[in-house]
């Protein structure tokens, strides 16, 4: 345990812990405890982001292969190790549904993404640590435009020009919009911690 | 600001990171940052920890038990090669969707045996052994049903056989055409039209050969014609896989 994380909460020390013991002894027995305790979490986002399960099945299986083989690349004085982890499976995914989209056209309208379309609970009934609390308020407060343009973002991958060709609007106005929510959101949550 | 030009406030490096932690600049710009940037590599992280909140809202979804299966298989040391193959996820689903037991052993067996070069016309056919680059397999799945198609690559002969895994012709019009993907995120590289029934190969040439690795994606598409498509209008994805050492 490093100084660095001794503030994280009993979860994220027990996955750093697996993690050491994969990447040091390349521990099967920790491999599946650190895949039990995080694959359900993992495969809400991936399944989520892509919207099929037999796809995010795929998916799911590179993103633990990757965790097996660069486990040795994760340093726990930097990240905590469900957003490294989180990162690796949004961007697998991700760049999954890039691939997908550049012989297909996008499924989803743009117009149509907003909070409530992303399966996420109600703000009073699903989170439980202060911060997560914090992010789902600020993101509440933005402007609906702004809200939705972060959240597909996040969740549809969809980049700066796609967003802008989505919208039909000028590439600088998406970029003006997005970034004034992104100041705000900043800015709700420095207010916060 | 793009996100090759370095801000000058620490409002505005906010910002900028958290446009690379959204990938709102594309995989490429994130990728860079976190190589050549340490600071904005710290400012991204600390929105990635930020935003992790999004990911923890979605309802906890176990996967499938038969994923930790196919993963243990291939986190251990396995006896033989063609062990591997069948430890594939994608492969038990190629099997399960039936029709394609007796395309696999066709496909693969004939494909063992070979002349050695040089060896007398009469001589007998020898095991051809990958010394240095093992074949690679790939089972093109659809969204939904059975696979597709089944693809072999031969590094030795730079040759990809790729044979239709259904048992009847598909419904509808079209030429399937077949993109390697470099990676599986690069640019798709046009390998030409398939046969729909039966065998297709392709002869890779040495310029497109680096990119036929384990782990980059073969995709199908359905096109209206035989010629290549210009790259805003592709068809659309009919199946996809990854090449997996065999």
């Amino acid at each position: 345990m490093t100084p660095e994380n001794q503030d994280w909460d009993p979860f994220q020390q027990k996955i750093a812990t697996l993690l050491a013991r994969v990447a040091g002894a390349r521990d099967r027995a920790a491999f599946l405890q650190l895949y039990q305790l995080t694959a359900p979490r993992l495969n809400a986002l991936v399944t989520r982001i892509l919207r099929d399960e037999r796809l995010a099945e795929d998916v799911l299986q590179e993103v633990y292969l990757n965790i097996w083989n660069r486990s040795q690349s994760y340093s726990s004085t930097r990240a905590k190790p469900m957003t490294w982890m989180i990162a690796i499976a949004r961007n697998r995914a991700i760049d999954r549904l890039r691939l997908n989209r550049t012989t297909a056209p996008f499924l989803t309208p743009i117009e149509d993404i907003d909070v409530a379309d992303h399966g996420l609970l109600p703000l009073d009934a699903m989170l439980e640590h202060e911060k997560g609390q914090a992010l789902r308020s600020c993101i509440e407060a933005l402007e609906e435009r702004q809200r939705g343009m972060i959240m597909a973002a996040f969740y549809e991958g969809f980049t700066y020009d796609d967003l802008a060709k989505r919208r039909g609007v000028p590439l600088s106005t998406m970029k003006s919009w997005i970034r004034r929510g992104l100041a705000k959101l900043r800015q709700c949550l420095d207010q916060r911690q | 600001m793009t996100a090759d030009q370095k801000p000058f406030g620490s409002e505005e490096q906010s910002i900028l990171a958290a446009e690379l932690a959204l990938g709102l600049h594309g995989r490429e710009a994130y990728e860079a940052a976190r190589r050549d940037d340490p600071e904005l590599r710290l400012a991204v992280e600390a929105w990635e920890d930020d935003l992790v909140g999004l990911a923890n809202d979605l309802p906890p979804r176990p996967p499938d038990p038969r994923l930790w299966d196919a993963l243990r298989a291939q986190i251990e040391p396995r006896p033989s090669l063609p062990r591997r193959l069948f430890d594939s996820l994608a492969l038990w689903r190629l099997f399960a969707g039936g029709a394609v037991a007796a395309c696999l052993a066709l496909l693969l067996l004939p494909r063992t045996v070979a002349p050695v070069p040089g060896a007398r016309p009469d001589a007998p056919p020898s095991i051809v052994q990958a010394t240095s680059a093992p074949p690679l397999v790939a089972s093109l799945l659809p969204r939904e049903g059975s696979a597709l198609y089944l693809g072999v690559y031969n590094p030795q002969t730079r040759q990809l056989v790729v044979v239709s895994a259904q048992a009847e012709p598909l419904p509808g019009s079209g030429t399937h055409r077949l993109w390697m993907v470099p990676d599986d995120v690069g640019e798709p590289v046009d390998l030409g039209p398939l046969r729909i029934a039966g065998e297709t190969i392709i002869a890779i040439d040495a310029a497109l050969a680096s990119g036929m690795t384990a782990g980059s994606g073969l995709v199908v598409t359905l096109e209206p014609g035989d010629t290549p498509p210009a790259r805003e209008e592709r068809g659309d994805v009919l199946a996809h896989g990854k090449l997996r050492v065999f």
